[in-house]
Formats: C-alpha cells, sequence, structure tokens
C-alpha cells in the first residue's frame, strides 16, 4: 500500500452542453473499469462562457465547480 | 457575465464518477482533483480522467504514468503541461552492468569459444544477474534497448583470422537478437610470427530486448566470444550493458 502524489496533463478542450468528464479507474493494460475504487474530493476548476459572450469577456471569471458538496 | 455550470452528481462514491456538462454556452476546464482509494481495488489500475463528446465519443483520457495496486491511494491533479517526476532506478539514473573476462594464455583453437566473465557488477540487481555457470554470463532480467560495449585483447602468433565479440542472446542460445557486435578483428597471412597485439577501440552495439526473447528462458544473456586458432593469448577484456529504454 502506498499514498501517491501524482500529477497527469490535462488537454486544452473547449466543452459544450452534453460533453462528459469522467473520474474513472481503469486497468492498465485493457482499459477496462475496474470496480471496488472509492474517489472523493472530486473538484473541476474551469472557465465559464455564456451564451452570447465569448471566451474572451468571460475570462476574467472562473469558477470551483464541485459535484455534489 | 459569464454562467456558473451546474453541478451534476455527487462529488464522491465509487468510480466512475461522471460529470455532464448541462449549461449553454462553453465550459474551458483548467484543472482536476481527485482523491482515489483503492482498498477496495479489484486489481491494479490507473487513476484516469475521460473526456468524452455528446455522442460518448472519447476525446480525450489522461493519467499519471504511475499506476495503482490494490490498497494504493492517491491525490491525482490533472493540469495542463503537467507530468509526474519518472522514478529513478534503485541504483539511480540508468541501470548498468559490467563484467570482465580473465586472460588466457593459450587459445584452445577453433570457433566461438565463450569466455567467462570472471567478475560482474551492477547497479540495479532487479535488470541484471550473474549467471554463474559455465561459460558465467551477464544475465538481462528485464525488456529494454541496451547499449552494449567491451574491449578486448588478443596476442597471436600464427596465421589466420581472429575476431572477438560481445553479443546478446536468448536464454536458450537458440538465436542471436541483433548483430553480433564484432569488437575487433585481424588477419595474419602464412609465416608471420611476430607477436601481434590487437585492442578494440570503442565499438558499440545496441540490442532490443521484447517481451518474446525473455518468454523463452526468462531471460537474455550477454556473452563473450572468440574465434581463433590455437596459440592465441587474450588478455584480460571487459564488457559494459546499460539499459538506455524501453523496448519496440
Amino acid at each position: 500500500m502506498a499514498d501517491n502524489q501524482l500529477l497527469a496533463p490535462l488537454p486544452f478542450l473547449t466543452l459544450k452542453t452534453g460533453c462528459t468528464v469522467t473520474v474513472e479507474a481503469i486497468d492498465p493494460s485493457s482499459g477496462a473499469a475496474v470496480s471496488g475504487v472509492v474517489v472523493s474530493e472530486v473538484a473541476i476548476y474551469g472557465t465559464v462562457a455564456g451564451p452570447g459572450k465569448t471566451l474572451e469577456e468571460s475570462i476574467d471569471e472562473i469558477y470551483v465547480h464541485r459535484q455534489g458538496d | 457575465m459569464a454562467l456558473r455550470l451546474e453541478v451534476v452528481g455527487p462529488r464522491a462514491g465509487n468510480a466512475p464518477l461522471e460529470y455532464r456538462i448541462t449549461e449553454p454556452g462553453t465550459f474551458d476546464i483548467q484543472s482536476i482533483f481527485a482523491h482515489f482509494n483503492g482498498a477496495g481495488a479489484s486489481g491494479g489500475f490507473r487513476p484516469v480522467v475521460t473526456v468524452r463528446a455528446q455522442d460518448g465519443s472519447i476525446l480525450a483520457r489522461v493519467f499519471p504514468p504511475t499506476s495503482l495496486s490494490t490498497g494504493d491511494t492517491a491525490d491525482v491533479t490533472y493540469a495542463p503541461f503537467l507530468r509526474s517526476e519518472q522514478a529513478a532506478s534503485s541504483g539511480g539514473g540508468l541501470a548498468f552492468a559490467y563484467g570482465t573476462t580473465a586472460s588466457i594464455a593459450s587459445h584452445p583453437g577453433g570457433f566461438l569459444n565463450d569466455q567467462n566473465f570472471t567478475a560482474v557488477s551492477t547497479n540495479d540487481s532487479s535488470v541484471f544477474s550473474y549467471d554463474g555457470s559455465t561459460p558465467a554470463r551477464l544475465r538481462v532480467n528485464a525488456p529494454g534497448l541496451y547499449l552494449v560495449e567491451g574491449q578486448q585483447q588478443a596476442i597471436v602468433t600464427v596465421a589466420g583470422s581472429r575476431a572477438v565479440r560481445v553479443q546478446m542472446k536468448n536464454g536458450n542460445d537458440a538465436s542471436l537478437r541483433g548483430a553480433s557486435g564484432i569488437l575487433l578483428t585481424t588477419t595474419w597471412t602464412a609465416g608471420q610470427t611476430a607477436v601481434l597485439t590487437i585492442t578494440s577501440t570503442h565499438s558499440r552495439v545496441y540490442y532490443n530486448v521484447d517481451a518474446a526473447s525473455l518468454a523463452i528462458a526468462g531471460y537474455c544473456y550477454v556473452s563473450y566470444d572468440d574465434f581463433a586458432p590455437a596459440t592465441t593469448a587474450l588478455n584480460p577484456g571487459a564488457a559494459v550493458v546499460t539499459r538506455i529504454g524501453d523496448a519496440y
């Protein structure tokens, strides 16, 4: 058993309604889901650009999005 | 003003946890954090974040280079340009080993006389080990791309061609993996009697050790061969093997 502090890259993607961001545990070889892994403290930090506004107009407002506090 | 994105789903629970974007407009992810607890995991796993389009197509799947085992926990931060520091080998830096051969006063003659490595040293015993059987060899126990270098000195007094080489083979001797490394070679003409000393300069050979190579006997090995007529003497030689990367 080990307690790890890990970093991973994240691509620049502009997502629209219907897109999903999923935190998963997968088998390193097959890519299949691994059961029994508990995930907590999930926090997504990003920028929202509302309809009628460009990303540049909204870039100064950044929110921390947490799932189901 | 910008709109706050609606939050969907629990913040904690069994993986996978999905967050679906429901807000009109666009959303640019800056970073994601999650704590993974593998105490109840059914097996080893990678802690990943998967981004999918509206039709379910995977746009990106990102994870740290380290896989986790059952029982492990991890705080994982996903952000642009991040990359975990690579784990160092047990000895620090690249794994390497070197072996030396003893001098031979009188060569028995013939082809492919395997010389014993009389001493072997390594900074990573998980990659290299010493096979003390006859001929004593340097075992390679892990896949990878290896650089093999060596030198040898021969003293010859009769006519004929001579060569000394360091080479890597499968564990059962059935086939040579990659080209053999001829370190030095020379040819004597009939009637020459003077002693000639020949020494290799800087010879190197790359070998790819893949899973198929290791599967034959569980290891590959590095050995020293020489083929020469009788009455050739060999001074002590040496070979250095370095694992320089992953197998291809």
